[in-house]
């Protein structure tokens, strides 16, 4: 009975112990078999500690293989504090030639870790001396710092890199994973406690140096886009500007340049907006540049021939109930001189002729209302409004160039179609990546799109636009002995609010190519907001010279047969005067006030004389400079004798008589003379002060008391 | 089933002499424990395993089981009878005196509530009460077997269980102390309580347990609830449980090989040669070697429980229940500890973990256990 019992309940107890077995059992397999990969990683994994070592960063070159971007070697110092022997020697040691307090680099290597800094990118001498102690447990890994040896130069195309050589605009951040390369470690085995294993293999591989970029920029060309943007800039006082050169067979971007710009070795010092990419980040409405479309168009599909004639309505026109003005009133001229003269009346009844659906067709393949894929970051689309979407008077606008909105980048690309003898081709900065043992990969090629006009359209184009530049509105950016082709903007800026445009300020821009038969440089300026003289001609068109002037020279370029330019060069200033109304000063010195006055009043400005006398002995402005119409010129007078006004001090000014002066006219004098004006009443002149004849420095003040011309005191 | 050899045995019983019966019988027990104490050492080399200066822990550990096994010895060669009636409760009440002097004036006599020093050594008197009180307890319930439905035996003997315990527990060793609860429910179960009654019984332990969370130490309630979120603490006290289960995992079906496994080579398992010795094997020799240490168990667990059957009356019996018991409870709530389905306690593996109270006490329970035997009645 008993034992019955008992047989009963130990075989309970047995099946419960088995149960329990089983269970133990099932977990093991649980751990073992299925979770093994799993807790295998993770067991590797701590027991690893991982020492990332960064790669050389790839190097940047212009074209020609001139350095734009390199590296700067410096040592970095870690510990590997469980083999360290003399914890408190070696950290006092360290302490006094690297400058980190001691106290801190002792509890470093107290600490628990396997890997501990002691110094990033010391000095060269220093590293040398530490690196010569060879202490137990002290290691040293190269890193390398981003230098940029042109400074300012190219710097929106180069970009910048962060704290840690991580690529953060421009083709640094583009071609970040090329450039940065591959990170090489150090695996140093632990145990639970941190300490190095005394024999266990420490597993070391090594970094891959990035590959080296060589842009499609030419620094040279470079240089000068930049150089004569700044000067242009500081002239015209604008807020903004930028230039590209092109290579419009290929697409290839010789020179970029953006004003305002920054220094990327110290890029953290600039303004985010002074850090914009604008030629390819900033869009505008382009104005007058655009209607190269409008005509192209036109002529690709048989609507206009050059000679068809045009009436230009007088400079005022209503389309679409859009009131369009000229900026110089015309009646009937041909297809050829709309745009050689650039009217927009002229251009809005081509485009209406044409119809708006092949305007849009024409605008698209043009390349605008999309990114043109460059490979720059934060290209934008600029805004083209699908054919589907627009009124009636988007037509109107578009054919001259407003309505739209466009990078300059964009601009640019579109006059390759008209240089490229009809297809349009794909800009590009990068050329090739080179890896450290010379392995090349070609990134960009010429890359062409559908034919959007015929090669003899284009031709045909080139013919017009080569006018534009020696005959019409772009003789400014003409340079003689050399065939030019071109077209100038001068676009009203839409008010932020989006209702209408801003009377006062203007995108000046011209785009133009040379040799106009055959272009083999396409070159983009466009000026934001000039002040003073606005037209692109005016603005945008000496840029583009004095850049053709100086690559002609470095290019090597010969000038071509004189007389052909002769003749150009004879009729640019009454052409220029005709289209934009900007007028040349004449020379007068030397003439009788009366012939003087006369041939002032012709050129349609207003004479203030200074002085007395019969013969004119100075002027300012001097002959040959461009003014706005019925500005002032100041002449000088005296009799044949010298005996008012010294030229030739250049400190010291004579104080002239403003007496009887108005008060404007007086203001305009003194700021010719370089003096400053207190006025005081309103009126004419009646007291200056310092007297007339007195020599007083330049930049001083001139006391002006007016009063009103009848009444005495 | 693993019960089935049981009939053959019933049934060659009497054509066999007791005396080759007895040898066969220390045999199938002495067998599979030196397997395990060779295991054992082996173990306890890997994890105190340096290149140089090799600790002599190892060396320790085999000094241990030599006295072990003389106590096997010692007690295999007693009358059960003997032991049971003249020494189980002086022993018990010895210890008793011993664990409470400990516990009131252990740091200032050893330096420690644990700890008996005795010259040299050192003893967990603990490990040495849980037989007392096994043997005590199988006397006490023997002798009520017949009145074992009165509340008075369950209550006496959850107080002889119980005193011990809460002296252990306060030491503090939750993990010795956690086993004299199986030991009271597998006796009671033995002699016929049922079961409906002992679950009454667990019961009300359970809604009494928040006395016992009082009784508890910050780190043992810290460990209670790490167990049931082990993420909430990953270096903590969650450490331990997470590292044993990377070991584990990480040796995979074979194994990593003797001397090669990296988490208790690197020291990532904790108390790697005591406690938590079963993650160390089962990441050096696998899934395998395992099922091949539980399968050891398997045979010394029938073994002791077909002596358990054999035992002459009802407290030979309930002893080697309850020995059975302590063992197993040890070997079940260790590798349960080891692979994450029980909080940390501290209990060691029996024959495997490193400790000399632990090894000499485990080898006497099993020198009662062949006492028990040859002391069995002949039918």
């Amino acid at each position: 009975m008993r034992s019955e019992a008992i047989d009963r309940r130990t075989v309970l107890l047995i099946i419960g112990f088995g149960l329990l077995f089983t269970i133990l059992t099932t977990r093991l397999f649980y751990l073992q078999i299925i979770q093994h990969q799993h807790l295998s990683q993770l067991a590797l994994r701590q027991q690893e500690r991982t020492i990332e070592i960064q790669p050389e960063r790839g190097r940047i070159f212009d074209r020609a293989g001139r350095p734009l971007a390199l590296n700067r070697q410096s040592l970095s110092f870690y510990a590997v504090p469980g083999e360290i022997k003399k914890t408190r020697q070696t950290a006092k040691q360290l302490s006094a030639m690297l400058g980190v307090s001691a106290r801190r680099l002792e509890q470093r290597f107290r600490s628990r870790k396997a890997f501990v800094w002691v110094k990033r990118k010391v000095d060269d001498t220093v590293a040398g001396k530490v690196k010569a102690l060879d202490m137990a447990g002290i290691h040293y890994l190269k890193e390398t710092s981003r230098v940029y040896p042109e400074g300012r130069l190219a710097c929106h195309v180069l970009g910048f890199v962060g704290m840690d050589n991580q690529g953060l605009s421009g083709v640094e951040l583009q071609f970040d994973r090329a450039i940065s390369g591959q990170s090489g470690w150090i695996r140093i085995s632990r145990d639970a406690t941190g300490q190095r294993l005394p024999g266990a293999t420490r597993v070391h591989k090594q970094s891959q140096p990035g590959q080296d970029v060589y842009l499609t920029i030419d620094k040279m060309l470079q240089h000068m886009a930049e150089r004569e943007l700044e000067r242009s800039l500081e002239e015209s006082s604008a807020k903004a500007g930028s230039v590209i050169i092109m290579d419009p067979k290929t697409g290839e971007i010789l020179a970029l340049a953006n004003r305002p710009d920054f220094d990327p070795n110290h890029f953290n010092l600039a303004k985010v907006s002074d850090r914009r990419n604008r030629a390819v980040c900033d869009i505008y409405e382009p104005g007058s540049t655009f209607k190269i479309v409008t005509s192209a168009a036109a002529l690709e599909e048989g609507v206009y021939q050059e000679d068809d004639i045009i009436d230009c309505e007088n400079g005022r026109a209503v389309f679409a109930g859009l009131v369009v003005r000229d900026h110089k009133a015309r009646g009937k001229i041909s297809f050829r001189d709309v745009f050689v003269y650039s009217s927009n009346i002229g251009a809005v009844k081509v485009g209406i002729r044409m119809g708006a659906e092949k305007l849009a067709h024409y605008s698209k393949m043009f390349g605008f209302g999309k990114a043109t894929g460059v490979g720059m970051p934060g290209e934008v689309n600029g805004i083209l409004k699908p054919f589907a979407q627009w009124k009636r008077w988007n037509a109107v606008s578009l054919a001259f160039g407003q309505g739209l909105a466009v990078t300059t980048l964009q601009m640019i690309t579109a006059y390759t179609v008209i240089a490229n003898d009809g297809r349009l081709v794909k800009p590009w900065i990068v050329k090739e990546l080179r890896r450290p043992d010379e392995i090349r990969t070609k990134v960009g090629k010429p890359t062409y799109q559908d034919q959007v006009i015929s090669a003899r359209t284009a031709r045909r184009m080139r013919n017009i636009l080569q006018g534009v530049v020696e005959e019409g509105t772009g003789v400014e950016a003409g340079l003689e002995h050399y065939r030019i082709a071109g077209k100038t903007g001068t676009a009203q800026k839409p008010l932020p609010n989006g209702r209408g445009y801003d009377p006062k300020h203007h995108v000046a821009s011209f785009v133009g190519f040379f040799p106009a038969d055959n272009p083999k440089y396409l070159i983009a300026v466009m000026i934001d907001e000039p002040k003073g003289v606005q037209w692109g001609g005016v603005v945008a068109g000496p840029v583009f010279r004095k850049i053709c002037r100086q690559m002609t020279a470095y290019l090597g370029i010969p000038p071509g047969p004189q007389k052909v330019y002769a003749f150009a060069r004879q009729k640019q200033q009454s052409s220029l005067e005709s289209i934009t109304g900007i007028v040349t000063v004449p020379d007068v010195t030397g003439q009788s006030v009366g012939d003087s006055k006369k041939r002032l009043q012709q050129a349609g400005l207003r004479a203030v004389c200074l002085g007395q006398g019969k013969q004119v002995i100075g002027q300012r402005p001097f002959a040959g400079k461009k003014t706005n119409p019925e500005s002032r010129v100041i002449l000088y007078l005296a009799d044949s004798d010298n005996t008012g006004i010294s030229e030739s001090v250049l400190t010291e000014v004579v104080v002239p008589n403003l007496a009887g002066q108005s008060m404007r006219d007086a203001l305009y004098i003194l700021h010719a003379y370089g003096l400053r004006a207190d006025i005081s009443g309103s009126g004419v002149v009646k007291i200056q002060d310092p007297q007339p004849y007195a020599r007083i420095k330049l930049g001083e003040h001139c006391a002006l008391r007016c009063q009103d011309p009848g009444v005495s005191e | 089933m693993a019960y089935l050899p049981q009939k053959k045995w019933k049934q060659n019983r009497g054509s066999r002499s007791s005396l080759r019966m007895a040898q066969e019988m220390d045999l199938t027990i002495l067998l599979p424990v030196l397997a395990l104490a060779l295991i054992g050492v082996m173990m306890v080399y890997s994890s105190t395993y340096v290149k140089v200066d090799m600790p002599v822990i190892y060396l320790k550990q085999i000094i241990w089981i030599s006295v072990g096994l003389l106590g096997m010895l010692f007690f295999a060669s007693l009358n059960f009878k003997v032991l049971l009636d003249r020494y189980s409760l002086p022993g018990y009440w010895i210890l008793l005196i011993i664990l409470a002097v400990l516990l009131a004036a252990g740091d200032q006599i050893s330096g420690s509530k644990r700890w008996l020093t005795l010259g040299p050594f050192g003893f967990q008197p603990s490990e040495f009460a849980k037989v007392a009180t096994t043997l005590v307890l199988a006397k006490f319930i023997a002798n009520r077997q017949n009145r074992v439905l009165e509340w008075q035996t369950i209550l006496g003997a959850l107080i002889i269980a119980g005193v011990p315990m809460v002296l252990i527990l306060r030491e503090p060793d939750l993990g010795t102390s956690l086993v004299f609860i199986p030991l009271v429910f597998a006796l009671l179960f033995t002699v016929g309580v049922p079961l409906k009654r002992l679950f009454i019984i667990a019961g009300a332990g359970i809604l009494t347990s928040p006395l016992v969370w009082m009784l508890l130490k910050d780190y043992q309630r810290r460990r209670l609830i790490v167990f049931l979120n082990p993420s909430s603490d990953t270096l903590g006290a969650g450490y331990n449980v997470i590292q044993s289960k990377i070991a584990i995992g990480s040796g995979g079906f074979m194994g990593k090989g003797w001397l090669s496994g990296t988490q208790g080579q690197l020291k990532f398992v904790p108390e790697h040669h005591t406690d938590f010795i079963f993650a160390v094997m089962a990441e050096e020799w696998g899934f395998l070697g395992a099922v091949v240490l539980l399968l050891l168990f398997t045979i010394l667990l029938l073994q002791m429980l077909r002596i358990a059957r054999a035992a002459r009356d009802m407290s030979g019996s309930l002893a080697a229940v309850g020995l059975t018991t302590i063992i197993f409870t040890q070997l079940l709530v260790n590798l349960s500890v080891a692979i994450g389905i029980l909080p940390v306690t501290g209990m060691t593996l029996p024959f495997i973990s490193y400790g000399g109270s632990s090894m000499i006490v485990c080898l006497s329970m099993l020198g009662i256990m062949m006492s028990i035997w040859s002391g069995r009645k002949v039918k």
